[in-house]
């Protein structure tokens, strides 16, 4: 019993369990008993699955008040900022500041800021079984903008190539959802076909992007330096 | 009131789990049909007139998800005509129409559960999991109305002083821009002095051993959700058994198998039918109800 209870309060046990034992578990059903004709449902599953270890790792690792604090605020500013450049459908900065976010406070930061905006904004939006496809791709997005954050604060051409790279990963993601959610297997046909049909929209995400991150990291990026530093968030 | 916006959080999420999840994994006309209607009234019933206004759209994207598959799927024997020297076959027409039943009855379901789970009860949920991330989800969540009018005021004071047009595209855009970063710059000072003034009143950041937070919800487990609880577990469990055992099987390809109902196989379909169907049932009786004791009155 003891050995229980110091397993229930120790969350790695949890993040490693679901990893290790839990995943390859579901990954098994899918294919011995419902034989790997149920990816949709597998699929879901097993994005949850990955989203709770990383954000209950992540949320472990932010140990400091302020850049908790400030993950909120990037939070609702990409949501807000969705209202404020209103100006095409499509074209919209969360990306970029999920990636702003992972350059300046680091990829944990980033993973978190890109996985709760997506839950956010989906209040407004409505939730469905998308959220946690977008949590991870969000979050990736920004846990991989931090791995590089050195890289991509010198260089703008890095940078923007980062953004297209973005773009057309969160639709690469996105759309193989799509995919599976329609036929519950995974079919390269209507994969590609999926992809051609979100060509324009996989654009417009690549150029708000590159437009967005260009335009941002002069003014905006130079005030998160200055709270970077001040306040010692590194 | 409506029974299910009383329900505990976790008694609503693992319904909901329970139908979108069978609803996804059946690939049963049967039970497929059942979850739309059982779906399609309970939203609308909910949002009414919203609902209808979406209606159209929804319908266009739909069709189009069902005609995607015979274009693709060339499986199945029964011919209907040739596309590019293609086959276009009636099974993967079905197979599509079925396909498109599930995205609209899931889409419907997650409807409905939008206007049943608000953000308070996402944040519950979300706070047993990962507690201080639900704290910076519900201070995000406060912070959107808070900076939308703190948007309205900068870019106010930002054109009575001249210092942005709405002349042209580009200056529009330069203008959102300059308001977007006075904003960033306002905000991210705002959470300093919070992140400050929480650790003064004696917030720990640390994970500390046997720390437990406290969190304030006033949500209890009544005695409806131990009932919905359970009814909804065994009505997915024989709905569950139907199709492990294979009584309800249906196969699309390559020829489309005939639908069965011998007492086997409506069992399942009883037991699923009252599960997707009870919401709407009970939103029914309670609006009757009201308009009973109205009339009374």
């Amino acid at each position: 019993m003891q050995i229980m209870q110091d397993l229930a309060k120790n969350k790695k046990w949890i993040t490693y369990g679901i990893f290790f034992i839990v995943i390859p578990a579901v990954t098994a059903l899918g294919i011995f008993v419902f034989k790997d004709r149920k990816y949709a449902f597998i699929t879901l599953v097993i994005t949850v699955l990955s989203c709770i270890p990383l954000m209950m790792t992540f949320e472990k690792r932010v140990n400091n008040t302020r850049k908790l604090i400030i993950i909120a605020v990037m939070t609702a500013l990409s949501v807000v900022g969705r209202f404020l450049f209103a100006l095409v459908p499509g074209f919209k900065p969360v990306t970029a500041i999920v990636v702003l976010t992972a350059v300046f406070f680091g990829g944990e930061a980033g993973f978190l800021t890109g996985a709760l905006s997506a839950v956010l904004s989906n209040f407004m939006f409505g939730q469905g079984p998308w959220t946690p496809f977008q949590m991870l791709a969000w979050g990736m997005i920004g846990l991989l903008a931090g791995l590089l954050s050195k890289r991509l604060r010198k260089s703008r051409i890095l940078l923007a190539v980062y953004g297209i790279f973005a773009g057309v990963a969160f639709s690469m993601i996105m759309d193989i959802w799509t995919v599976v959610w329609y036929d519950n297997s995974f079919q390269p046909a209507l994969y590609i076909a999926a992809l051609i049909s979100s060509l324009p929209y996989t654009l417009m995400y690549a150029v708000s992007n590159v437009v967005f991150l260009l335009a941002m990291i002069g003014p905006i990026g130079k005030k998160l330096e200055r709270i970077r530093t001040k306040y010692g968030l590194q | 009131m409506n029974l299910f916006k009383r329900l505990h959080p976790v008694t609503l999420a693992v319904y909901f789990i329970l139908v979108t999840g069978l609803t996804m994994f059946v690939n049963q006309p049967v039970l497929l049909m059942l979850s739309l209607c059982g779906s399609f009234l309970f939203v609308l019933l909910l949002s009414g007139r919203d609902f209808l206004a979406y209606l159209p759209y929804t319908f266009l994207l739909l069709l189009g998800a069902a005609v995607i598959n015979p274009m693709i799927n060339h499986n199945g024997t029964t011919i209907l005509f040739f596309l590019n020297q293609r086959a276009i076959t009636k099974e993967a027409l079905v197979y599509g129409c079925f396909m498109a039943v599930m995205l609209a009855a899931v889409l419907f379901w997650f409807q409905s559960l939008s206007h049943l789970m608000t953000s308070d009860k996402w944040l519950f949920l979300f706070g047993t999991l990962t507690p201080r991330l639900a704290l910076v989800l519900s201070m995000a969540l406060r912070y959107i109305p808070l900076f939308r009018l703190q948007f309205q005021k900068i870019t106010q004071t930002q054109k009575a002083m001249g210092a942005i047009n709405e002349d042209s595209y580009r200056s529009k855009g330069a203008g959102s821009l300059k308001v977007f970063s006075i904003m960033v710059t306002w905000s991210l000072e705002n959470a300093i002095d919070t992140a400050d003034s929480m650790r003064a009143r004696g917030f720990i950041d640390h994970h500390r051993k046997n720390y437990q937070r406290s969190r304030f919800n006033n949500y209890r487990f009544r005695k409806v959700d131990v009932i919905m609880l359970g009814v909804s577990l065994i009505l997915t469990g024989i709905t569950a058994a139907g199709i492990m055992s294979g009584t309800i099987e249906f196969t699309y390809y390559p020829v489309c198998s005939k639908l069965l109902f011998d007492r086997n196989t409506m069992i399942s379909y009883t037991a699923f039918g009252i599960l997707v169907l009870f919401p709407a049932v009970m939103e029914i009786k309670e609006r009757v109800q009201w308009i009973y004791y109205k009339s009374g009155m």
